[in-house]
Parts: C-alpha cells; sequence; structure tokens
C-alpha cells in the first residue's frame, strides 16, 4: 500500500531502509542524588517524534507534489499522512530536498516530517 | 492547613523511577482553562516572610496564540488567576496537589525568526497585592484578632469569607486603628500580637499559624534519594536583643516641680484691678498656684489670687495709689505620659558575642507587656536561628511549604537535623531534573 499525504497518493514508497517508519521516543533525565540516581520519565511526546522518507530518485511529479504540500500556506500547513501502518497521523513536513536529475527526475530525494498526533486509525 | 500527600504519593517520591506531572490552569472569562500542554518551565517560590511569593512560567506560543489578538490571547493577561500543580504519575493514576496560586503581574512573548514564539508570564501570589494595597482600617475596640483580620481582609481586600480560614486565636485587642497602612502588613500586625503569623497557603487561601516552630517535623527527608546537594551556612545572629513596642497605655497624670511661668506687672489703674494671667506655654496647666509678690506692699496694698480656671488665673491687686506693683506666679505643672506597653528579650550568651545588636518592633495591637515580652522572645528565637542556615536542593517536593519543619538525617554525621523552612522554590521544565530548593534555619545545631 502507497503511503497518502492528504489527497495525494505516492506513486513511488520510500525503499526499504530508506524509511525511519514512526518511532515515538520516550523523555528521560538522570538526576544524581547525594547517594543514588533517580530516573526521571515523560511519557513520549508526539511532537518530538520526527519521520523521514528517502528516494535515490523521484519521478518530478512526485517531487512537486511533495514540495506543493511543503510549500502550502507558506510552511506548517498540517497534513494526514498514512504510511501504511495501520494509522493516520498529523504531520508537518518541515523540510524537502533533492537535486533535479535529467530533466524528468529528482535524486537525493530527502523528506522530513514532525508528528503532531495520531488522528484515528486509517 | 498544610499540604498533605496521600500514601501512594509519598510512595511515588521514594522510588528510584519517577513520573513527574506538571499542569496549569487559568481562570479566565469565568471559564477555568487548562493549559499543561504548552508549558515549558516554572519557577515557583513562595516565600515565609514578609514578602510576596512569585512565580516565572513559560509557555509555548504557536501562531501567536496567547498574544494579544491570539485564538487564547486573554488567557493570561495581567490579574489572570493562575494556578499550578505538580503531581506523580503513578501506575494506576495520576496524583497531583496545587503547589502555588497567584495573579498574572506582567507576560512578555519573545520571539525570533525560525523559532517558535514563546510567552513568559510573570505571577504574584495573592500577597503580592495587599502588600501594596494601603488602608485606613475603622477604629477596633474589644474586638478579636481573628475578627478584625477577617473583616480587613473582606472589606478592603475583597475576599470571600470562604477564602479566609483562620486558625482559632482568642486575643482581645482592647483598641486598634490601621492609619495608611497596608493591607497585609495590618492584618500581620494584627496576628502578631497573639502571637500567631499570616499567609496564602498554595491554593490561594488566607491562613494563620503560630509563630515559632512547629512541635513536630512535618517532613522528613531522605538524602538517598531526593536529595541533590546541601550548602550550610554559619553566620551572625540578626539580633541578641528585640524590643516589642505595643500599644498606648492609659493616661497616667503626673505633676512636675514648681516653677515660675509668669512676672506681671500690675499698673495704670485706680484702686484695684482684676489681672487676668493666662498660663504660659500655651495649654499647659499648673497647680498649687502660689504668687511671690516682689514689690514691697504697704500694709494697705494686697496682692491675690482670685480665681483659677483650666487656661490661667485672674489675680486682685489692691493699691489706693494705683502703685505699679510687681507680682511671680508659680505653681507646679501638671502633664500627662502615654506609656506603650513594652517587652524586651535578651540573649547574654550572644550579646557577649557579638555585642549588641538591637532590632525593635512597633506593634500597635500587642495589649500588654506579658503579650510584648511573649512576642519579643518568639522574635529573638527567629534571630537567634538565622545563624545557622542551610540550603537544600531536592528532588521536587510538592508538600514541602514555608514553615515547615523538616528532619534531615545529616549525610556525614547522621545526626538528625531539624530545620525550620524559610523559602521554597520549585523549578522544572520539559525535560528537566525537577527540584525543590529549600532555604531555612537550622536550629538544633
Amino acid at each position: 500500500m502507497n503511503h497518502q499525504l492528504g489527497d495525494y497518493e505516492y506513486a513511488l514508497n520510500p525503499t526499504a531502509g530508506s524509511y525511519s517508519g514512526v518511532q515515538p521516543a520516550l523523555s528521560r533525565v538522570d538526576v544524581p542524588t547525594y547517594s543514588g540516581n533517580v530516573s526521571l520519565c515523560w511519557p513520549p511526546v508526539w511532537g518530538d517524534t520526527e519521520v523521514r522518507e528517502e528516494w535515490e530518485q523521484l519521478d518530478a511529479a512526485q517531487y512537486v507534489a511533495l514540495q506543493t504540500k511543503y510549500l502550502q500556506d507558506g510552511g506548517g500547513a498540517l497534513h494526514f499522512w498514512s504510511p501504511g501502518d495501520g494509522n493516520q497521523y498529523q504531520v508537518e513536513i518541515t523540510a524537502l530536498t533533492g537535486r533535479p536529475y535529467k530533466g524528468n527526475s529528482y535524486i537525493g530525494v530527502t523528506m522530513r516530517m514532525k508528528v503532531h498526533g495520531v488522528v484515528l486509525p486509517a | 492547613m498544610p499540604i498533605t500527600l496521600s500514601q501512594s504519593y509519598i510512595s511515588a517520591l521514594a522510588a528510584f523511577v519517577r513520573r513527574p506531572v506538571a499542569r496549569v490552569f487559568c481562570f479566565s472569562g469565568g471559564v477555568e482553562h487548562e493549559l499543561s500542554d504548552d508549558l515549558i518551565s516554572w519557577e515557583l517560590e513562595r516565600v515565609s516572610e514578609h514578602a510576596a511569593g512569585q512565580a516565572t512560567l513559560s509557555f509555548a506560543s504557536p501562531a501567536g496564540q496567547y498574544s494579544p489578538g491570539g485564538l487564547r490571547g486573554d488567557w493570561l493577561v495581567p490579574g489572570t488567576r493562575v494556578w499550578v500543580q505538580l503531581g506523580l504519575r503513578t501506575a494506576d493514576r495520576t496524583e497531583a496537589v496545587t503547589v502555588f496560586t497567584g495573579e498574572v503581574e506582567e507576560a512578555t512573548v519573545r520571539y525570533r525568526r525560525l523559532e517558535g514564539e514563546v510567552i513568559d508570564v510573570r505571577l504574584l501570589d495573592r500577597a503580592g497585592r495587599f502588600l501594596r494595597q494601603q488602608l485606613t482600617s475603622p477604629l477596633y475596640v474589644g474586638q478579636q484578632a481573628n475578627d478584625i483580620v477577617r473583616d480587613l481582609f473582606t472589606s478592603f481586600g475583597g475576599l470571600e469569607p470562604g477564602e479566609i480560614s483562620l486558625d482559632v486565636a482568642d486575643y482581645i485587642i482592647p483598641q486598634l486603628q490601621f492609619v495608611e497602612e497596608t493591607l497585609y502588613d495590618a492584618g500581620m500586625l494584627a496576628l502578631q500580637a497573639a502571637g500567631r503569623r499570616i499567609f496564602f497557603d498554595a491554593t490561594g487561601i488566607l491562613r494563620s499559624a503560630p509563630l515559632g516552630v512547629p512541635a513536630t517535623a512535618n517532613w522528613e527527608l531522605s538524602d538517598g534519594n531526593t536529595l541533590l546537594w546541601v550548602r550550610e551556612t554559619a553566620g551572625k545572629p540578626t539580633a541578641t536583643r528585640v524590643l516589642v513596642t505595643g500599644r498606648l497605655g492609659d493616661p497616667v497624670r503626673q505633676v512636675g516641680e514648681e516653677t515660675l511661668w509668669e512676672e506681671v506687672t500690675a499698673s495704670d489703674y485706680d484702686g484695684a484691678i482684676m489681672v487676668e494671667v493666662p498660663f504660659r506655654p500655651a495649654g499647659a496647666l499648673y497647680e498649687d498656684i502660689r504668687l511671690e509678690v516682689v514689690t514691697e506692699l504697704a500694709p494697705t496694698e494686697q496682692v491675690a489670687l482670685y480665681r483659677q480656671s483650666d487656661t490661667g488665673i485672674t489675680v486682685r491687686v489692691v493699691s489706693p495709689g494705683g502703685r505699679a506693683i510687681i507680682f511671680r506666679c508659680l505653681g507646679r505643672q501638671v502633664y500627662y505620659t502615654t506609656p506603650y506597653v513594652t517587652g524586651t528579650a535578651v540573649d547574654a550568651e550572644l550579646m557577649a558575642r557579638f555585642g549588641e545588636r538591637s532590632a525593635e518592633y512597633c506593634n500597635p495591637a500587642v495589649a500588654t507587656d506579658a503579650d510584648a515580652q511573649a512576642l519579643a522572645e518568639l522574635l529573638l528565637d527567629e534571630a537567634r536561628r538565622a545563624q545557622f542556615s542551610v540550603e537544600l536542593c531536592l528532588l521536587t517536593h510538592p508538600g514541602i511549604e514555608p514553615g515547615d519543619l523538616l528532619a534531615w538525617p545529616h549525610p556525614r554525621t547522621a545526626d538528625v537535623l531539624q530545620i525550620l523552612v524559610m523559602s521554597v522554590t520549585h523549578r522544572g521544565g520539559r525535560g528537566m531534573a525537577e527540584t525543590t530548593r529549600v532555604i531555612g534555619s537550622m536550629f538544633n545545631v
């Protein structure tokens, strides 16, 4: 199943090993006390979760579609994103980079997204 | 009422792994709002001294939602009531207690290109407002100290009766009026006479507690899992002698030595004259008045006191020839003194070591010498304790309040020291080591 970003369905998913997956990280800190060491732990914060997708080569049409989402509203727009793991996430595209190649494609494409939360099961 | 923690909370506070929780609420537009999700960091300070507790909170303000004109632009405006809860998540629930309640004093938005907008909010607890509000009170006659404080804070402070919860203090103040006094000072003076102090608790309720040291420790600290560091300081006592001056006593009539208060020459009269001699200086009052005639009188001449009033005397002078006659007016001046009730406490041992370091307190609510003496002893105790101060940094302990007594086994000597808490500061933020800094005085060193 191809990833879906808003109303756009990817023509090409990131290849294996080029997709970070959605992996919320716990927040914690070690506090040395006078004669011990205490852990302070907080639940994962969705806003700390970053997703990375990479493509070695991407059709210009898909790149432009992603770029349109990236630049929407001058940046910072929130999109619904379904990576096919059974969940739908609300994401913000924080970076999109790639180099034009032979006029109809882009190479070395990387897209980073910040997850703002799980919306509902896709 | 001190902050109380449930047994499960106390167990969670001693665990090696803790899951802190911080919640912030505000009351704006008649509605309670929670702002916890946007909280970045906090610093909350409460003190037992004569000062307001204050706090600084920082919130993320995405898209300027807390800025003027933002979606929540009226949530953190000056004057808004804000309260903070700190707590822990345990296996089955989250427990949190309110550790600070105050009003927004100032809100500052800061933003830089490529960074999110942040709003910093400075709060003062309720004492902050009443430390600035001046009043001239009615004359209270024969009223309980508690009743006076209640009346002051409801009539002038606008508190609801439910926002005041004072311990029983059966202390009658014979007569008391405050003139251009701050409201907080007025309340403090009225209850200090009864050996108590006033304070706003963490939830914003006005309360009272005995001056001095609680009989038993409120909290026992263990260095194993709560203590980060300690700083102890030995210094001088703030006073070796304390004088407390109370209300004016009943006026006492006193009479001075005989003095000459006027010399008069009677002249230009025909046979006899009544001479009015007012008391000098104006307003003075004399008794045992005596006239001393300077001019030698002939057998047919006479100088006599005819009449005395509150303002002077009338002297009858008789001289058939209308001769100039000089006489002097003498008398003992009457005056009234209004002594203060006083009490003095002295620590001879400390005075021998540090010299005389006097502290004087004036409290018109103190009714008798015995009460003044008792208050002086309490204040001298406080000055003695200032010799040994201690600063502890703990992992966040939301139960500790100013005025609490801590029992702390010293990590080196294992002696259990007692610390009277003067100030408590909770600090923390997302992903930070959340701490409670306690400054107190040790008195069983």
